[in-house]
């Protein structure tokens, strides 16, 4: 197998999440190199070329590493700010800006968000990625959780009255689209297209749950499970190689997961019929320890244990 | 010699009258000049410009592109099917408190732009294009208000320049430094300009042709200025700096342009 002195995962929550994603089966078939998980949960794709730039900036990417770039729904915006929703300063990335009520509110996106100003900004800032990885040489590739060109869909995608308030301008979309043709065809098909839309086609849909921390709001996670990351890597990015146990590794983390992030039936108060939502959860301790755990990849296997020369992932900020 | 010359920036780079990009274009006669200046823009739309005329034009290392850098604390946002970009957001008036208390950082601002110049010198240098990078004040410094700049202090923006440094060396001395030793409104004498909605006019703080030319003449003696650019631009100067003229330039050209025998086209809005 190749050899990389370091690898660098850059993306969302499909990169760096409470289980193993892409990134970390990656670094556990490498484990000689040195291992940077810059993925941050909602972060978009502004926030994710920041970071890019910022590393190499500090790092000096160079022949030697591999570089992944996970790019995130093109709905999002990232901003570095320093008030009462981040005292020490950090970037905000609560995901798509028309639903994110953390950082954005209705009236900002009434007046300040545009669908095609957000394309407009993605596309050239994927570009830019691109140039610089083209230029510095390390192994490169772009992957996705969701195809650039927005679309009606589930997921981080909004409601279709949320959208249609928006009125975009889809022709102004589309020719975008043409004109940086060269630059998306960069970017592989995207977890949602490979993976996840096959699998919410097909009901009852059979996932982990997620709770929201305060109130304890079960929903079905529709985050890849570490074997639907590992499916993803060897169907889409055949070019890196992976540590031969990795598919038994992967089962047996996804059962992991399936275990420890399913809320049992008797701890959930069903509050309405709803297609995502399952219900609340009654255990609030319960709920508490969901956002305790971090799986790692390959730490489930007792006998892998001492082996593993992972070291902490690094992050910029 | 250049087929093309391409210049970013924001109003000092396309104004009513004559700019440095002007100048510079005249000075090399290339065949074709290419002006995306756009008032009031920040450096991350100078990017996204950049980026998108490279999709267009394809920069080739036959091509000239001089990208003029603005002040860093500024927003644009594509609204109602155009760019807008309202100049320094702490000052402009358009945005609200709520917005800027809520939205906005000198941080955020700062690493938006150096990672912007960044991502540009990185295709330009990529593609073996002739590169040149200006600014209209150091990036590391702040419009504050109509006074004095202020350098940019916080702990994680002197940590960015410093992991930026070689990025912010390329950046010639900024216009502000050379053109404006006594700040923007001490340095006489201003061009005074009818404003709409105003009743007095304003002394308007861009650069005369002239300090766009001494301007070019100090940071850029890689391009060689004629003494016939010069006369031009000094006619151009004197016409706005006339004692007791108004001057009512709100849209280009407002002086007689400089000689240019190859095709001239400005760009304001996205290339679709």
């Amino acid at each position: 197998m190749k050899k990389y002195d370091r690898i660098f995962a850059f993306g969302c929550s499909f990169t760096n999440y409470h289980w193993a994603t892409w990134a970390d089966i990656i670094a556990y078939s490498y484990p000689e190199a040195r291992y940077y998980n810059m993925g941050l949960s909602g972060a978009g794709n502004e926030l994710i070329y920041n970071r890019v730039m910022e590393a190499d900036a500090r790092y000096n990417f160079t022949k030697n590493d591999l570089v992944i770039v996970q790019w995130s729904g093109v709905m999002r915006e990232s901003r570095w700010v320093n008030n009462e929703t981040k005292p020490n300063g950090g970037w905000t990335h609560g995901g798509n800006v028309m639903l994110d009520r953390v950082y954005f509110d209705d009236k900002f996106v009434e007046k300040y968000v545009t669908m095609e100003g957000f394309h407009l900004r993605d596309l050239a800032l994927v570009k830019a990625v691109n140039v610089l990885l083209d230029l510095k040489q390390p192994e490169h590739y772009n992957i996705a959780m969701v195809g650039i060109k927005y679309e009606q869909n589930f997921g981080d995608y909004a409601s279709p009255e949320l959208v249609k308030q928006l009125k975009p301008n889809y022709n102004m979309i589309d020719i975008l689209m043409q004109k940086y043709q060269k630059t998306v065809k960069e970017i592989r098909p995207s977890f949602y297209d490979h993976i996840l839309e096959p699998k919410r086609a097909i009901e009852p849909w059979h996932r982990p749950h997620v709770c929201t921390q305060r109130e304890g709001i079960v929903n079905y996670d529709w985050h890849p499970t570490p074997y639907e990351h590992f499916t993803y890597l060897r169907d889409i990015l055949p070019e890196v190689a992976l540590a031969p146990d990795c598919d038994e590794v992967a089962q047996a983390e996804d059962k992991y997961v399936y275990d420890r992030f399913t809320v049992p039936a008797d701890k959930i108060v069903k509050l309405r019929p709803g297609r995502f939502n399952l219900g609340k959860c009654t255990d609030m301790n319960f709920v508490k320890e969901y956002y305790n755990v971090q799986v790692k990849f390959g730490s489930f296997n007792p006998s892998k244990l001492g082996l593993l020369t992972f070291n902490r992932p690094e992050v910029i900020y | 010699m250049y087929k093309r010359f391409f210049a970013f920036g924001c109003s000092v780079t396309d104004f009513p009258w004559t700019t440095w990009a002007d100048i510079v274009a005249a000075a090399v006669q290339c065949k074709e000049y290419y002006n995306f200046g756009f008032g009031g823009c920040s450096n991350s739309l100078i990017l996204s410009r950049v980026m998108e005329a490279d999709q267009l034009y394809n920069f080739t290392s036959e091509d000239l592109v001089i990208v003029q850098w603005t002040s860093v604390n500024r927003e644009s946002r594509y609204l109602n099917d155009k760019w807008y970009g309202v100049g320094n957001i702490y000052i402009s008036g358009k945005y609200s408190d709520e917005f800027i208390e809520k939205y906005t950082s000198t941080t955020d601002f700062f690493l938006k732009s150096v990672v912007a110049i960044k991502a540009v010198q990185g295709l330009l240098n990529g593609k073996n294009v002739a590169n040149y990078h200006i600014s209209t004040v150091p990036i590391t410094e702040q419009e504050s208000g109509f006074s004095d700049l202020v350098k940019l202090t916080d702990p994680k923006t002197v940590l960015l320049a410093q992991t930026f440094k070689s990025i912010l060396e390329k950046i010639r001395p900024s216009m502000y430094e050379v053109i404006y030793p006594n700040g923007w409104h001490n340095t006489k004498p201003r061009p005074l300009c009818k404003i709409i909605g105003k009743k007095e006019p304003l002394a308007d703080t861009h650069p005369t042709p002239m300090e766009s030319y001494n301007y070019i003449e100090h940071v850029l003696p890689e391009l060689k200025l004629t003494s016939e650019i010069k006369s031009v631009v000094q006619a151009q100067t004197d016409f706005i700096l006339a004692p007791g003229k108004i001057n009512t330039p709100y849209q280009a050209p407002y002086t007689e342009l400089l000689p240019m025998d190859g095709k001239v086209v400005r760009i304001r809005e996205p290339i679709t």
